[in-house]
Order: structure tokens, then C-alpha cells, then sequence
């Protein structure tokens, strides 16, 4: 690079020697093209000054230039005074270069009398009012701005101009760069491309509809079409929390959907442009979401008593219909369930200010980090995530992270982190909330415990269940109540808002390195999968993701556990609960009985029941407050025949199973 | 197999400023001192993407973008015109003779490699 | 399918300055009446499916066209024993508003008679019949064709917590 800027010196210092002469010319009168050669040599100085390091001498070339413009456009007459202040400007030109580039000597020439009187008198002649204009320094380089800003959701339809290809326009490379800015879903515009006949292989007939997920700004969309000035282009832009709060405003309840459509096919191929835009966003009420969500259920209510007749029946022809029908309504359930995700980023971006508020109150120097903005959910969890989040990230910067000198003494760095990630894993959502603090104290935990009556003073507790242990009413380790955690009503408040959406609650924690908790969650709340057990005559649902395994239990084995509820499967000792007994239902003294394994947070237990009936979706009803807080039940459901059945809450039953079983049951977990 | 630009400027430091900066990016830079030169470049040398000025003497910018997207050298590759602040009309004129994009002058390398990975991915 | 809601729980006493449309049942013989305001829609009895644990007066739930709905146990929430089921048995279907939740639940009459208008600034104390059934389940009490029909104050009747039996009673 410096061999670039000593060429500049040099072409300068030619171009500059050339300047004296060819302004002297002009005195005799001038010709267009001696005009363009002044222009010429002033517009590469200024230019090439401003990307070598003489700013100064471009900002200061800048007017003289601005003056060989408007001399070149006509609007401007060569005169006496334009020429004696050239020729002074130019020697000017000439010391700057003797300066050596920018820095305080050539910044002094700048601010001289000398050179303001000059920009100032070219001004006078010009007519521009400020000597500000020229843009010193470099081009602003592409803006990758506001990491962090709110993400928002773009919806982006783009169609090249018909020659833009020619013209060395290469539109997957426009897609790549989105695609780099965050989340991004690419679908292509056929409807303008013409039948194989009439296509020119050379032309550009595709439009491409790109719905983008991001935290840049707007600017930075701007910027990937920056050179696509005459292609079809609209930008949708969605702050989704700002529609929100503007909607609350009006008062009237309106979430927003967005939902990006496959083009609607336009007659006759070729079409006008304008209305070859199909992907937008549509608002739509709640309310309605919710009716769609009613017939959704119904319908899949109905499919399966549809299935259940057709199996009767057992006409092959029906059959075939039949699962057609089946496969159908999946792909509208599937389409219906996805318009209630939203990206949990409109959650993660109000925690900034709660952070920086909370950092200052502390006085902890905090940082929040968030990732996996993007991850959608369902829009109830997003509606009641928030508050258990909350309790999360105040204890992470409570309890969690330490002070600045604590941090350094320990040979950390000074500013402790917060990272909010969420990321989706099959069938689940998993949001963690993660510290680089000092981590969970596990003695203080255990000793809290002992003397709170949780735990046995004997008991061998893993890991796990001492962090589990957190969750307990009550439970609190925190030595000074803070104004903002350490009542010991978070975290119990956090298992049960998670159990409620059907979730689990993991921990991890590393002394000294931090703690991660991690919440999952089912990716919809509406309908899940479920599998259809019987016991006795009810028929009870359990969601299917959380089964691992069902195996057979003669009553003899039952009977042979020493009174103990345990199950050995395989090398494991798996507690189990009878689900009968649990619910206060008759025996029916069945021989062979089943027992479904199931898995949370963690932990296995089996469900005993008497039979398994099959699997299904299910669509979840919620309870009425009649029955919404009875243990282990998680809502009810119609099954085929309809018949209402009731979803076990598997979280419940679980921890139901352990303080049953005791702590020496533990091995288990 | 490296990619070549072609650098058109009747400025040296221009063209060495660009073959400084692209040249560790992994390209091979190629330089011509106006349009005439720069449309024998791009027939010679087949170049992957010309970045051109468009204020020159002999054969301006314009005329080598008009010239060059007509000829089969030149049909569908990037190529940059540097422009400047003080005329607008420019990018226009550009774009209608079949410029892909352009840079604004000042540049530096930074902006400079972004174009050029924006334009040849 | 679309179900008007009816606020129960809106200032149920403006209503006693006119007229009302009540909804006219038999319990045990005696004759008892809620708005027909509230009233969704009358059924023939269905076997709920019982919820395990659940409180005594809601044992159970049905399925009213694919909305899961609680059945209320308005006989034990009145003090009065377990019915049987006759041919006149019906479940009515009513808009309530539980712990501010506008829902639906379905309780069982033995039978139901007809719709009245009744003028219900002429609404009686109840007397010494009060002491049968809780005096706070009971708005008054209305002549028809010289009967007396007890109006219920559905508020109270179908609260969650009302009878001390809100607490889970072990079986259903």
C-alpha cells in the first residue's frame, strides 16, 4: 500500500505541475475540452486524496472542483477571479503534499486563514453555502450495524431487471448475502418465466421471495440491493414488538402473523411486473387465530373418528380416501401450527434494558448476549415465557455473577456475561439462560435443603437432583434478600410456569465457570402427539414425547417388590407409579399390565396402566379452574369416537414418583 | 485458479491501490490507463470483473461499459464504475450502459473488497 | 357453533327491574330457574368422562361439540343426594364466567319444563324453605301458576370454591 500512496505523491505532484499551466490557458479563453482536463486533474486529486491519506488536501480540493463543475456545466463563466484563486489554491494543493498526508501540520494548513480564505472566496463565486461538503475519509464501509437491535422480519420480493444478468448481475449472490444476515427463507417467483420456446437462456425471468429473520437494521437490507436500483424490488418490514405495543395501544388484541405464500400463478405467463409481488405479511386478530385453531380441532377430531369408521369398515377403497384425507389434514395442521410461531427474539430483546437496569442497581458490569433470536415458537410460550426468563436472568446476575474485583481477583475478566440462547431440538425448544459466574453452590444448596426438611441428612443426591432441589417452594440460598431475587419465590414460579406449557427445567452448573439453565419446551402447544393408554375403563393421553419405552408387568412382579415401587429395566431401577392408585381408580385386577416409561428433566419413572391403546395427535384442550390444578393432569382432549380423555402432566406425576420413592431412589435419575 | 480484475483509471495510484488491496484477497489485477486500452484488456486477458473509471481521457467510462457489454468479452461480468458524489446522473448513465454497480470515490480497501465480494461472490 | 357470552357475573341485579326470560327445571320434584340468558343449549344426559381427584361438584367432563366442557354437580353443591337418571333427564349448557374465564359447563336437570317471563321485581324472599338448600346458591323465589320456582344465583352456585368441599376430595 505504500508503494500505491508514494504513486499517489508522485502523479499528484505531476498532476499538480500540469494544473499550473493548463489554469494559465484558460485566461485566453477556453475550450470544453481544457476545461475538462482542469476538472479532470482537480477531481483525482481530491479523490485519490481522500483513499491515500491526504483528506485534508481533498476536503480543501473539494470546492475548487466543485467549481470546474459547474464551469463544465455552463452555469459558471471562466473569470479573473476564478483563475487567481486557482493558481492559488494549486500552490496550496502543492504544500499539502509537502506535508506528507494528514495529521496535525496538514489539519493546521486546513484551519489556516490562507486556506479558509481561499474555500471561502471559491464559495463566493460558486454560491455553495458551506465549505463542508466534501466527504473526507473513506466510504462507510457496507453497515452490519446494531447487533443486538430487535430482530425484525423482512419480507423481501425481488425480480431482476429482464438484463440485469447481461449486465453481470448475479442474484444468488444477493440471496447469499441475506442469508448472512440472519435467518432466511428463499422461495423462487416462476410465474413470469416463459414457456421453454420463448425463454432467452440469457434473461432473467425468476423473482425470488426472501423472508428474513434478522437483527440488522433496515440500512443493511438496503445495502445487499444497493446496485439493483431498476430491479422490481419491495422490502416489508415487521418490528414485531413495536406492532404489538402499537396495537395494545388501539386497544384491540393483535398478534402478528406473517405468512409468506407460494406466488399465486398468473394467466398467460408473461404478466405485467406489478402484481407479480405475492409474498406479504398479513395481521391478523387473535381471536380469528384461535376460531382457526377450533376448526383445526374439530377437524382432527373428526379425521380421527373417520379413521376408526373406515377401520371398520375395511373397504380398501375408503381406506385409500381416508388417508388422504389423513395426509391433508396434517399438512393444514402443520400450516396452521406454524402461523402461531414467532421468533423468541421479540421475548429476548425486552431483556436488554432489564439487564442494563438491573447490572447498574447490582453494580455488576453485565453484558447480555443473544443467540438463536430466531428460533420460533408457539405464541403462548411467547406470551408466558417471559416471566420465568425474568426470574432467570435476575438470579443469573444476582446470585450468579460476581463483581468486578471478585471476577478479576478470581482471573476473570471484569464484565460478567449473560447469554440468552434458544435453539430448536426435534419436537422441542430449548431456551437456556447461562452466567460465566461463580456457579451453584452445591453445599450451600444441600445444607439449605437438610435444614428446609427437603432432603434426608444422609442422602446421596446426584448432581442433578441437588440442582433440582432449586425448584423447591421455598427454597432459597441467598444470604442477603436483594430487592431483586433471593425471596426464594423465583425458581419454584419458574418450574411451575414451564410445567404448565408442558416443559422441563435443566441444570448445569460448573464452580466458579457459571451455570446454565435450560428450559424446554414443546415447539406447539396446540396439538401434540400422544399415546392413548387405558385404565380401566378411562383412556388417559400421554404425550408421546416424553415416552421412551413401554414394556410389559405381570400383577405377580408388582406384588414380589418388597413394597418397594421400583422397576428394573434393564440395569436400570426405574420408579413407577400406579397410575390407579394415584388416580383413585378401581383395579381391575388385571394379570398383565403395562407400564410406560417415561422421561423428564432428566428423570425416568413408569406409569403403570392396563393396556396401550394406540397413538395419535392430539389436540389439547386446557382445563376449566375446576380441575386445572389437580396433580398429574395436563388437559383433556376428544378422542375419535368422542369420548373426552384426560392428558397426563408427566412433569407432575414424575416428581410425585420421586418424593414418593424417596432419595435412595435417586439412582435412577 | 485465481480471478481477474481489470483496473481501469488513468490514475497509477488508482490501479495500484486496487491491485495492492485485491491482490492478497486472492485475485489477479490487471490495470489499463483508459477505455480504449481497458476494452483491449478485456478482449486479451477475458477478465472475471472490470472496475473502471468513468472521467478519462481517449475513451471514457461509459463508452467502454456500452462498448464492452456488447461484445462477448464483456456480456454478463461485473463490472464496478468509481463515481462521485458530485454527479448524481452518473450512476444512472452507468446503469443504463450496463454498469453492475459502483463504488463512490473516495474508497477504501475495506469498501473495495466488499464490492468486489458482493459482485463475484 | 358461535356462542354468545353472557358476563354472568355483570350487575345481575339490574335485571330484577323488568322482566326476565328464566329457564324453568325440576330437582327432586322441586321446580328452580336460571336466566335463559345463559343458557347455551339443552342435551340428552351424557356418561361424563370423571376426572380423577377432582372436587365433588365437578366430577366430570363431556364433550359439547368438540368443547370440552366440566359437568357441575348442582345436587351436591344443593345439599341434595345422588339422582338417578329418568327418561326426562336433560344437561343443560350454560355460559359462565369461572375465575374470570368465560367458559361453559353442563349440569343435569331431572327435567326441564319451559321457558317463563317472569317479573322479576316480584321476587320473593325465600322462606322457610331456606333452610333445605344454601341460602347463598338462592337469588328468591317467583310464583308460577301458584308454585313457587326457586331463581339460582349462579354466581355463587357455580363457584369453584363456594361449598368447602373445593378442596380435592379423594375419588370422584
Amino acid at each position: 500500500m505504500e508503494q500505491a500512496v508514494a504513486a499517489f505523491v508522485q502523479e499528484a505532484r505531476d498532476l499538480l505541475g500540469g494544473l499550473e499551466d493548463q489554469i494559465l490557458e484558460l485566461e485566453g479563453g477556453s475550450t470544453p475540452a481544457q476545461i475538462d482536463e482542469v476538472f479532470r486533474t482537480l477531481h483525482t486529486v481530491k479523490g485519490s486524496g481522500a483513499m491515500f491519506g491526504y483528506t485534508d488536501l481533498a476536503r480543501f480540493t473539494h470546492c475548487f472542483e466543485n467549481a470546474f463543475e459547474l464551469v463544465r456545466a455552463g452555469t459558471l463563466a471562466v473569470g479573473p477571479d476564478l483563475i487567481e484563486l486557482s493558481l492559488a489554491a494549486r500552490d496550496l494543493m502543492v504544500e499539502f503534499l509537502d506535508i506528507g498526508g494528514d495529521g496535525p501540520s496538514s489539519a493546521a494548513l486546513l484551519a489556516s486563514d490562507r486556506a479558509v480564505g481561499l474555500m471561502g472566496k471559491i464559495d463566493q463565486i460558486t454560491g455553495a453555502g458551506a465549505t463542508t461538503a466534501a466527504s473526507g475519509g473513506a466510504a462507510p464501509t457496507a453497515a452490519k450495524t446494531a447487533i443486538g437491535g430487535p430482530d425484525r422480519r423482512f419480507e423481501i420480493f425481488f425480480r431482476p431487471d429482464i438484463g440485469a444478468l447481461r449486465n453481470g448481475m448475479r442474484p444468488e449472490l444477493l440471496t447469499r448475502e441475506l442469508t448472512s444476515l440472519g435467518m432466511a427463507r428463499v422461495t423462487f417467483d416462476v410465474s413470469t418465466v416463459p414457456p421453454l420456446s420463448r425463454l432467452d437462456p440469457g434473461a432473467a425471468h425468476l423473482g425470488w421471495h426472501v423472508s428474513l429473520t434478522s437483527d440488522c437494521g433496515r440500512a443493511a437490507i438496503d445495502d445487499v440491493f444497493i446496485f439493483a436500483d431498476e430491479a422490481e424490488l419491495t422490502i416489508d418490514e415487521q418490528d414485531i414488538e413495536m406492532a404489538e405495543s402499537a396495537d395494545t395501544a388501539d386497544g384491540a388484541a393483535v398478534e402478528t402473523a406473517s405468512v409468506s405464500g407460494d406466488s399465486p400463478r398468473k394467466q398467460g405467463g408473461g404478466g405485467a411486473q406489478g402484481n407479480g409481488r405475492a409474498s406479504e405479511s398479513i395481521r391478523v386478530a387473535s381471536s380469528r387465530m384461535d376460531a382457526m385453531m377450533d376448526s383445526l380441532g374439530e377437524l382432527v377430531i373428526a379425521q380421527a373418528r373417520l379413521d376408526a369408521v373406515s377401520e371398520s369398515i375395511g373397504d380398501t377403497t375408503l381406506a385409500t380416501v381416508v388417508e388422504e384425507v389423513q395426509r391433508l389434514v396434517t399438512g393444514l395442521r402443520d400450516a396452521t401450527l406454524s402461523i402461531r410461531l414467532l421468533p423468541i427474539e421479540t421475548v429476548f430483546s425486552k431483556f436488554k434494558r432489564v439487564v442494563r437496569d438491573l447490572a447498574k442497581e447490582l453494580g455488576k458490569d453485565v453484558q447480555l448476549l443473544a443467540e438463536g433470536g430466531e428460533t420460533e415458537v408457539d405464541k403462548t410460550v411467547i406470551d408466558r415465557i417471559g416471566d420465568p426468563l425474568a426470574h432467570l436472568v435476575r438470579n443469573a446476575i444476582d446470585h450468579g455473577l460476581e463483581t468486578s474485583e471478585v471476577r478479576v481477583a478470581a482471573g476473570k475478566s471484569p464484565r460478567g456475561t449473560v447469554r440468552m440462547s434458544a435453539r430448536q431440538e426435534g419436537s422441542e425448544v430449548l431456551i437456556s439462560v447461562e452466567d460465566n459466574g461463580r456457579g451453584l453452590d452445591r453445599e450451600a444448596i444441600r445444607a439449605r435443603a437438610i435444614e428446609k426438611g427437603l432432603v434426608d441428612p444422609t442422602a446421596d443426591l446426584s448432581e442433578n437432583d441437588l440442582y433440582n432441589l432449586i425448584f423447591q417452594p421455598g427454597f432459597s440460598t441467598a444470604v442477603t434478600i436483594s430487592s431483586v431475587s433471593g425471596r426464594g419465590v423465583g425458581m419454584d414460579a419458574v418450574r411451575s410456569m414451564i410445567d404448565a406449557l408442558g416443559g422441563g427445567v435443566d441444570v448445569v452448573s460448573r464452580p466458579g465457570l457459571g451455570s446454565r439453565i435450560t428450559l424446554r419446551l414443546p415447539v406447539t402447544m396446540a396439538i401434540i402427539e400422544g399415546l392413548r393408554v387405558r385404565l380401566g375403563e378411562s383412556i388417559y393421553v400421554i404425550p408421546l414425547s416424553t415416552v421412551e419405552e413401554c414394556v410389559e408387568i405381570s400383577a405377580a412382579d408388582m406384588q414380589n417388590g418388597s413394597g418397594r415401587m421400583v422397576l428394573q429395566i434393564r440395569d436400570q431401577m426405574v420408579p413407577y407409579l400406579a397410575l390407579d392408585e394415584i388416580f383413585g381408580q378401581p383395579n381391575a385386577g388385571e394379570d398383565i399390565r403395562r407400564i410406560v416409561i417415561v422421561r423428564i428433566n432428566g428423570n425416568q419413572i413408569g406409569l403403570v396402566v392396563d393396556d396401550i391403546i394406540g397413538q395419535g395427535q392430539t389436540v389439547i384442550k386446557s382445563l376449566s379452574s375446576y380441575h386445572r390444578d389437580i396433580p398429574g393432569l395436563g388437559g383433556a382432549t376428544i378422542l375419535g369416537d368422542g369420548r373426552v380423555a384426560l392428558i397426563l402432566d408427566v412433569a407432575t406425576l414424575v416428581r410425585l414418583a420421586k418424593m414418593r420413592g424417596g432419595a435412595s431412589l435417586n439412582k435412577a435419575a | 485458479m485465481p480471478k481477474t480484475v481489470l483496473t481501469i483509471d488513468d490514475s497509477k495510484a488508482i490501479r495500484d491501490m486496487v491491485a495492492f488491496t485485491l491482490e492478497p484477497q486472492g485475485f489477479n489485477v490487471i490495470g489499463a490507463a483508459n477505455g480504449a486500452e481497458g476494452l483491449e484488456a478485456l478482449r486479451a486477458r477475458r477478465p472475471d470483473m472490470v472496475i473502471t473509471d468513468l472521467n478519462m481521457p481517449v475513451m471514457n467510462g461509459l463508452d467502454f461499459i456500452a462498448k464492452a457489454r456488447s461484445d462477448p468479452a464483456g456480456m454478463g461480468i461485473p463490472i464496478v464504475m468509481l463515481t462521485t458524489e458530485s454527479a448524481p446522473d452518473m450512476k444512472q448513465r452507468g446503469k443504463a450502459a450496463g454498469a453492475t454497480g459502483w463504488m463512490d470515490k473516495p474508497f477504501d480497501a475495506d469498501r473495495l473488497v466488499a464490492v468486489t465480494r458482493k459482485l463475484m461472490g | 357453533m358461535t356462542s354468545q357470552t353472557h358476563p354472568a357475573g355483570d350487575a345481575p341485579h339490574a335485571a330484577y327491574d323488568g322482566y326476565d326470560n328464566l329457564l324453568i327445571f325440576r330437582l327432586e320434584g322441586e321446580a328452580f330457574a336460571v336466566s335463559v340468558k345463559g343458557v347455551h343449549e339443552i342435551l340428552d344426559p351424557q356418561s361424563p368422562t370423571i376426572v380423577p381427584n377432582a372436587p365433588r361438584h365437578s366430577p366430570g367432563l363431556i364433550n359439547v361439540r368438540g368443547v370440552v366442557v366440566p359437568v357441575f354437580d348442582i345436587r351436591h353443591r344443593l345439599g341434595m343426594g345422588a339422582g338417578t337418571k329418568q327418561a326426562t333427564s336433560r344437561m343443560i349448557v350454560f355460559e359462565h364466567e369461572i375465575d374470570g374465564e368465560a367458559g361453559r359447563l353442563a349440569f343435569s336437570a331431572d327435567s326441564v319444563e319451559e321457558v317463563h317471563e317472569a317479573d322479576l321485581a316480584g321476587l320473593e324472599p325465600i322462606p322457610e324453605l331456606g333452610a333445605i338448600w344454601p341460602q347463598a346458591c338462592l337469588e328468591g323465589a317467583i310464583r308460577r301458576n301458584g308454585e313457587l320456582v326457586v331463581l339460582l344465583n349462579t354466581d355463587v352456585l357455580f363457584s369453584p370454591q363456594g361449598d368447602g368441599d373445593a378442596t380435592q376430595t379423594k375419588g370422584a
